[in-house]
C-alpha cells in the first residue's frame, strides 16, 4: 500500500493539472513520421532527454513549422541544443521550456529530421539502494505515427524495473509514461518495483531469524 | 491546417428504379443500390474521405398475377467485395444459394452466383440484400474552393466559391445539383437581416447552366440552370465545374458561442442516377416457370400395325407469362416407367434456346415421330420452358432502368458546408512579383490584418530559391520593411537591409524572416502597385476606419515624394486623418516607391492605418510592407510565403501551421527509506527481545 499511494497521488496530481496541459491541436499536415525519445540518465540525477522527430507534411501545400517548443511541466532544464536536417540549429531555453526554429521547407509528401537534446536537472530519484524515475511524455501537437520511448542507465547501474507506454499512433492530446527503477544490485529485470519486495524481504528474515530465536529458547 | 470543412452525408439511392414500367412486369427483378458516404471538403479546395459503402437490394417480385411461379434460377454476377445474403421471404418458399442445371449456367457465362427459389406466389416477393465496403474516396467527389475561405465576424463579405463534381465511376453520370443558403432568421452564425447571407452570381458552368431562385437562396445547376429541370451529364472521370459563384453575407458569432470557428455556408444535394449498378452486380439470364402443360400422343398406323407414331404437345395455360421453350424430348418404352426399356428408335429431342416462344394459351407440337414396336409402347414427353425476358409478359430486369424522376427516389448526395468566420485577427500577407528586367526580380510582400482585433506578434517567412539570389547582396536586395519602427526585431541596424533573421533551408539559396509587432485593426490602410505617376494611373483603394466602417479612396502617385489622395496632394511620412469620433483614423503615407518618377515606371505605395499597442506603449501599423530584388538566371518561380508563431485558424492567403509543441513532465516519490527505517526498527526490537 505504502508503494500505491505516492502514484495515486501522482494521479490525482496530474489529473488535477491535466487542464493545464493541453497544447494546441489543430488539424494540420503535419505528423510525427517518427518519435523516438531516449532518456539518458546521468550520475548526477539529471538527464539527457534526446528527441529524434522526423516530421511529415501530410497535406497539399509547402509548410514551414517556424518554431517548436519542448515544454517541460516540472523539473529545469540545463542546456538545449538542436539540429534540423543533420545541421546544428537554434535552440533557446525560455523558463521551463526549449524553443528550437525549424526553417526548413517541407514540401507535400516529405518530410524533414529534428533533433533536439536537452539536459535536466533532478530527473532521477535517489533512494537507499534503488533509485526511481518517472516521466510522462505528452502531449504532443501533431499524430505520431511510429515512436518509443529508450532509457538509458548511468554507469555501474542498471535498469531493474521498466514500465512504459509506446508513442507509436499517439494522437494530439494523448500521453506516454514511462516508470522504472535503478539499481546498483545486479537484480534481474522484473515487472514491478523492486524495492518494496526487496526490503519486505529484509524485514521477514529479521523477523523471522528473531522468531527462531525465541522458539530454540 | 485550416480544415474547414465538412460533412457530409449522404444519401443515395440507386439505378435501378421501380418505375411505372415496373408496374405493368408480371415478374420484376429489381435492384436497388443505396450509397453512404463522408466526405470532408475545406474551404481552401482538400477534402478528406471518410468511410463509405453500398447497400444493395434485389427484389424478385411475383408481381399480383393471380399465377405461382416455380423454380426460379437467379444468375447474379457479384464483383469482389460483395457479400449476399436472403433478407426477406415468404414463409412457404425456399431460398437458397446453389449450382444450378447446366443449360441456366451455359446461358449465364458471366455469373458466378446463382440463387434458388422454390416457388414464389401472387403478390410475394424474395428479397436479397447485399453490401459493399469502400476504402479511399467514393467515386463521386464534390468539392469547394472558397476565396476567402475565412471572413470576419460582422463584416460584410463576398464569398467566391467554386463547386466542382467528378464522376469516378466507369460510366456516365446524369447530375443535378441545388445548393440551399441557410435562412434569413437562423441560429447558424449569420446576422439575422433579410437576405443573408444571399447568392449574388450563380457563377458560370462547365457544363449545364446554372441559375438562382427569386429570393436568391438557392443555385441550381442543372440542364439550363431552371429547378426542376434536365440532367446534366457527365462522362466517365469527367468532371463537371461552377466558378464565381457569389455569396454575400455578414455572420454574427454571438448566435454561436462567440468564437471563431465554422459556420454553414449551405448545404449541396445532389442528384444523380446512372444506368447501371453502383458496384457493378448484374443479374443474368432468369429461369422460371408457370403455369403449362405437356401431351405425349401416340398413334398406330393403320396399314403396318408394328409402326407408332408420337408427338408431343406443349401448351401454354399461363394467363400472363410468354415462355420460351427450349427442350423437347418425347421418347417410347416397353415398361410402364419412364426409365424402362427404350424402344429402339422412338427417342427424339431438341434443345436450342430457343425453339419457340409461346404467348398465354399458345400451344407448340412436337412430332409425329415414327418407330416400329410389335407391342403397345408407353409413350412419354418432356418440355422444357422458361419465363421470357419480356416487360410485359415475363421477367424483367430494372437494374439497367433509368426512368426516374426525383420523386421516385434518384441517387441524392448532401453536402453540408461550412466556412471559418473569424472572431477576432485575421492576419493576410500577399506576396506580388515583378519582373523588373531581365533576370531582375521585385518581390514586394504586404501583410495586413483584416480581422477585427489587434493581433499578437506575426512572423513572416519567404524563401529566396535556387539559382537566385538578393541583389546588390550586400543590402540582401535593398530590402526594406516599412514602416521600420514595426520590424520587433531588426538583425541589422542598417536599412536597407531590414529583417529579423537570415535562414539557410535546404533547397533554396536562402530565407527571410520578419518579425513584426502586432497589426491594429479595424483600421487598414493600403500597400499597392502603380504603373506610374499622374492621375492617368490612378487606382481606387478601399481603406477601414476605426470603426470598421470602409472609405473609397481615388489615388495615384505624383512623385517618389508625394501621392495624391481625392484631390488633396501629401508628402511621404505625413498624415491623413479622417472621419470624426469613433470613426476617426490617422493614416500614413508610410512608403512611396523612389522608382515613381513618370508616367511610366512603376512602383509601390503604402498607406498605413495607426494604431496603438498598450502592452509596449508604442505606435502600430495596419499594413507593413516588404521589398527585395533578386537576380538570377531562369525563370523566377514564386515561392510560398510563410506565417509562423500564430494560430493557423487566423491567417489568410498564406501557408501556416501551428507550432509543433510537445510536453513533458518527470519526479516521483521514493519511499524506499521507509523500508529502511522499517527494517532497522525490526532488527532493533529483534535485538532487545532477545
Amino acid at each position: 500500500m505504502s508503494r500505491q499511494l505516492p502514484l495515486i497521488l501522482f494521479f490525482i496530481l496530474f489529473l488535477f493539472c491535466s487542464s493545464l496541459l493541453t497544447v494546441n491541436a489543430q488539424v494540420g499536415p503535419l505528423v510525427y513520421k517518427n518519435y523516438y525519445v531516449k532518456i539518458i540518465i546521468l550520475n548526477d540525477c539529471s538527464a539527457l532527454l534526446s528527441y529524434d522527430m522526423e516530421l511529415e507534411n501530410t497535406g497539399t501545400v509547402p509548410v514551414v513549422p517556424g518554431y517548436g517548443l519542448i515544454n517541460l511541466s516540472s523539473g529545469k532544464v540545463v542546456s538545449a541544443s538542436s539540429s534540423v536536417m543533420g545541421r546544428r540549429g537554434e535552440a533557446v531555453i525560455e523558463g521551463n521550456a526549449v524553443r528550437y526554429s525549424v526553417w526548413e521547407v517541407i514540401n507535400p509528401g516529405k518530410s524533414i529530421k529534428v533533433e533536439v537534446n536537452l539536459t535536466v536537472s533532478g530527473f532521477l530519484n535517489k533512494g537507499i539502494l534503488f533509485d526511481e524515475f518517472q516521466a510522462t511524455i505528452g502531449p504532443i501537437s501533431y499524430p505520431v505515427i511510429r515512436g518509443d520511448v529508450v532509457v538509458v542507465p548511468p554507469a555501474g547501474k542498471s535498469i531493474v524495473y521498466l514500465s512504459k507506454s509506446s508513442l507509436n499512433a499517439m494522437k494530439p492530446g494523448d500521453i506516454a509514461r514511462v516508470r522504472g527503477e535503478l539499481s546498483s544490485i545486479p537484480l534481474p529485470l522484473l515487472p514491478f518495483s523492486w524495492y518494496p519486495v526487496f526490503w519486505t524481504a529484509v524485514i521477514a528474515v529479521i523477523l523471522l531469524a528473531f522468531v527462531i530465536r525465541r522458539v530454540r529458547r | 491546417m485550416k480544415k474547414i470543412a465538412t460533412l457530409l452525408l449522404v444519401l443515395l439511392l440507386l439505378p435501378g428504379l421501380i418505375n411505372t414500367r415496373a408496374a405493368s412486369t408480371p415478374m420484376p427483378i429489381i435492384v436497388k443500390e443505396y450509397l453512404n458516404a463522408t466526405v470532408v471538403t475545406d474551404g481552401s479546395g482538400h477534402y478528406y474521405c471518410g468511410p463509405w459503402n453500398y447497400t444493395g437490394y434485389i427484389t424478385v417480385l411475383n408481381n399480383n398475377t393471380g399465377e405461382t411461379i416455380s423454380d426460379i434460377w437467379l444468375p447474379v454476377y457479384v464483383p469482389s467485395g460483395v457479400s449476399i445474403a436472403v433478407y426477406s421471404y415468404p414463409s412457404y418458399a425456399t431460398v437458397v444459394q446453389g449450382t444450378p442445371p447446366s443449360y441456366v449456367s451455359a446461358n449465364n457465362p458471366s455469373a458466378n452466383a446463382y440463387w434458388h427459389i422454390n416457388q414464389l406466389r401472387s403478390g410475394d416477393s424474395v428479397v436479397l440484400k447485399y453490401t459493399y465496403t469502400g476504402s479511399g474516396c467514393s467515386p463521386l467527389l464534390v468539392n469547394e474552393t472558397y476565396l476567402p475561405y475565412k471572413i470576419v465576424n460582422l463584416q460584410s463579405s463576398t464569398v467566391n466559391v467554386n463547386i466542382s463534381i467528378k464522376n469516378g465511376f466507369s460510366f456516365k453520370l446524369g447530375v443535378k445539383v441545388k445548393k440551399i443558403l441557410p435562412a434569413d432568421n437562423g441560429k447558424e452564425g449569420w446576422l439575422n437581416t433579410t437576405s443573408n447571407p444571399v447568392f449574388i452570381s450563380a457563377g458560370t458552368p462547365t457544363v449545364g447552366g446554372t441559375g438562382l431562385s427569386p429570393n436568391g437562396k438557392e443555385l441550381s445547376w442543372t440542364g439550363t440552370g431552371a429547378w426542376p429541370d434536365n440532367w446534366f451529364f457527365l462522362d466517365a472521370g469527367a468532371t463537371g465545374l461552377v466558378k464565381n459563384v457569389q455569396i454575400q453575407g455578414t455572420p454574427d458569432l454571438s448566435e454561436v458561442g462567440g468564437y471563431t470557428k465554422k459556420i454553414p455556408l449551405g448545404t449541396i444535394y445532389v442528384y444523380f442516377y446512372a444506368n447501371q449498378t453502383f458496384t457493378g452486380l448484374k443479374i443474368g439470364k432468369v429461369f422460371a416457370v408457370g403455369n403449362a402443360n405437356v401431351e405425349a400422343k401416340k398413334e398406330q398406323s393403320t396399314t403396318t400395325p408394328s409402326t407408332w407414331y408420337e408427338t408431343l404437345v406443349f401448351y401454354d395455360t399461363s394467363g400472363v407469362f410468354k415462355y420460351d421453350l427450349f427442350n423437347t424430348t418425347i421418347w417410347a418404352t416397353t415398361g410402364n416407367t419412364p426409365d424402362s426399356t427404350l424402344i429402339t428408335g422412338s427417342r427424339n429431342s431438341q434443345q436450342t434456346f430457343n425453339i419457340t416462344q409461346l404467348l398465354p394459351s399458345g400451344s407448340y407440337t412436337y412430332g409425329p415421330f415414327s418407330f416400329t414396336y410389335s407391342g403397345v409402347p408407353k409413350i412419354w414427353g418432356l418440355a422444357k420452358f422458361r419465363i421470357s425476358n419480356d416487360q410485359n409478359k415475363g421477367w424483367w430486369n430494372y437494374t439497367n432502368a433509368t426512368y426516374s424522376t426525383d420523386s421516385s427516389g434518384n441517387s441524392r448526395y448532401q453536402v453540408i458546408e461550412e466556412i471559418w468566420a473569424v472572431n477576432g485577427y485575421l492576419v493576410k500577407a500577399r506576396k506580388e512579383i515583378r519582373a523588373t528586367s531581365p533576370n531582375n526580380y521585385s518581390i514586394a510582400i504586404a501583410l495586413s490584418n483584416i480581422g477585427q482585433w489587434m493581433s499578437p506578434y506575426v512572423e513572416m517567412y519567404d524563401v529566396v530559391p535556387l539559382n537566385f539570389a538578393p541583389s546588390p547582396s550586400a543590402t540582401e536586395g535593398g530590402m526594406i520593411f516599412r514602416p521600420l519602427d514595426m520590424l520587433a526585431q531588426d538583425a541589422n541596424p542598417a536599412s536597407p537591409p531590414d529583417y529579423s533573421l537570415i535562414t539557410s533551408p535546404t533547397g533554396y539559396t536562402k530565407g527571410y524572416v520578419w518579425k513584426s509587432y502586432p497589426l491594429p485593426a479595424p483600421q487598414l490602410g493600403f500597400a499597392e502597385y502603380f504603373r506610374g505617376t499622374g492621375s492617368s494611373n490612378s487606382k481606387t483603394v478601399t481603406v477601414t476606419l476605426a470603426d470598421g466602417t470602409t472609405r473609397q479612396w481615388t489615388v495615384y502617385p505624383v512623385d517618389p515624394n508625394t501621392i495624391n489622395v481625392n484631390g488633396t496632394n501629401y508628402a511621404k511620412k505625413s498624415n491623413i486623418t479622417v472621419g470624426t469620433g469613433a470613426s476617426q483614423t490617422t493614416f500614413n503615407v508610410t512608403f512611396v516607391d523612389d522608382n515613381l518618377t513618370s508616367a511610366t515606371s512603376g512602383g509601390y505605395v503604402v498607406v498605413s492605418a495607426y494604431g496603438y499597442y498598450p502592452n509596449l506603449k508604442k505606435k502600430v501599423f495596419n499594413p507593413v510592407f516588404v521589398r527585395y530584388f533578386v537576380y538570377g538566371s531562369g525563370n523566377y518561380n514564386a515561392t510560398n510565403l510563410f506565417i509562423v508563431g500564430v494560430d493557423p485558424r487566423n491567417t489568410l492567403d498564406v501557408l501556416a501551421v501551428s507550432a509543433p509543441e510537445a510536453r513533458m513532465s518527470y519526479g516521483t516519490s521514493n519511499f524506499e527509506i521507509v523500508f529502511v527505517i522499517a527494517a532497522i526498527a525490526a532488527s532493533i526490537i529483534a535485538v532487545r527481545k532477545r
